[in-house]
């Protein structure tokens, strides 16, 4: 794909994004948004910029903490840093929450989590999943299962963020640089 | 899904069991033994990340994560009349499940499951108005089309839904949202 400039035979939805997110925001959210890691000319194709653009968009968010890069077989891939999206989650968590707040958190997951081991009979997302591969489960069964199992893992996740903002509260409410990233 | 799990599938997973298993070296391991999967994640990183692009689309009022303390999916406020459409309000439902594993193509439910989109998740994007019509796209099993990804639209409540296999060619999933909402003004424009 050309650099910025709209190109005749690119489709009408890049040139809505275009007009509405600038090059930087585009490679951003590209490479927030990779399930695995990806080289430049790929995100550039996606992001709808040069692969030039895209290398030094991707550099200043690996200077800033944002995106990791590795190497392999001579190709640099790029991928978001998932320590970056942690201490973000968590600090979005303790703005304007107070630390009762966060603990009814924590017990509301912990509540979802109970309800689902005991409806599904199951102490893990993962034992629903194979669950789901059964030949006696019909589609829409097999569906209800995965979606669950996901619903679980996120209540793990936020759970996890919840925690770490409780047992840091103290420190990284009065001292907020302390988690900045 | 990842390859190992922190709890043991067959102890109470209330979450505490994430300091009793030693760190390993890497980053991403650190995360996954505090988070348990890397899905639950994933789901959280992706779904933020389209609350952000969905603020910058001008059709877009507001945008938030529901339920606000597990963020299970997006609602956002529309503005109908970018879409030409005749009414006050309309809302928009967004919900991302990254990781489809098993997905129906382990037991063969489906030929074509994933032909028709490039990205591997189950994901829906529906609009809906308060006098009755709702629509939109959905990439997951439905026992009225085939495969996953589909339309479908409903112009009343009283009515049955329709359905119609569609495709998108966007390969990630920033694409894919701006790529739906154009498909959707689309859509809406041929019913105005």
């Amino acid at each position: 794909m050309s650099p910025e400039e709209a190109s005749n035979d690119e489709p009408e939805w890049v040139g809505t994004w275009k007009k509405h997110a600038s090059a930087f925001d585009r490679v951003k959210s590209v490479t927030m948004t990779l399930s695995e890691p990806q080289p430049a000319p790929w995100i550039a194709e996606e992001a709808a910029v040069s692969p030039n653009t895209a290398r030094d968009h991707l550099h200043r968010l690996i200077d800033l903490g944002v995106v990791t890069v590795t190497e392999n077989d001579g190709t640099r891939r790029y991928y978001l840093d998932p320590l970056y999206t942690r201490l973000r989650d968590v600090r979005e968590l303790l703005r304007g929450t107070t630390k009762q707040e966060l603990s009814e958190q924590a017990a509301d997951l912990k509540n979802d989590i109970a309800a689902w081991e005991t409806e599904y009979d199951v102490h893990s997302p993962d034992v629903l999943r194979e669950r789901a591969t059964a030949d006696d489960v019909s589609a829409e069964q097999s569906y209800e299962f995965v979606r669950i199992a996901s619903d679980w893992e996120l209540a793990r996740y936020r759970l996890s963020l919840v925690q770490d903002a409780i047992e840091n509260y103290d420190t990284w409410t009065s001292d907020p640089s302390s988690i900045t990233v | 899904m990842t390859g190992e799990r922190n709890t043991p599938e067959n102890s109470p997973d209330t979450g505490d069991h994430r300091t009793s298993h030693p760190c390993s070296g890497s980053v991403g391991e650190r995360v996954r033994s505090d988070g348990g999967a890397n899905s639950g994640r994933d789901r959280h990183r992706i779904l933020r990340e389209l609350r952000g692009e969905l603020v910058r689309h001008p059709a877009v009022r507001s945008v938030e994560g529901e339920p606000p303390d597990e963020y299970r999916e997006l609602r956002a406020a529309l503005d109908p009349s970018w879409f030409g459409r005749d009414t006050e309000t309309a809302s928009l439902r967004v919900t991302w499940i990254p990781d489809p594993t098993p997905g129906p193509e382990a037991s063969d439910r489906a030929n074509d499951t994933w032909i028709r989109t490039p990205i591997r998740a189950y994901y829906t994007f529906h609009y809906s108005e308060p006098d009755g019509l709702d629509c939109g796209f959905h990439c997951e099993p439905n026992p009225h089309v085939d495969g996953l990804l589909h339309y479908q639209k409903r112009e009343d409540a009283n009515d049955a839904s329709t359905y119609e296999l569609i495709s998108f060619g966007a390969r990630s999933v920033t694409g894919l949202l701006w790529e739906m909402m154009d498909a959707l003004g689309d859509r809406l424009d041929d019913l105005n």
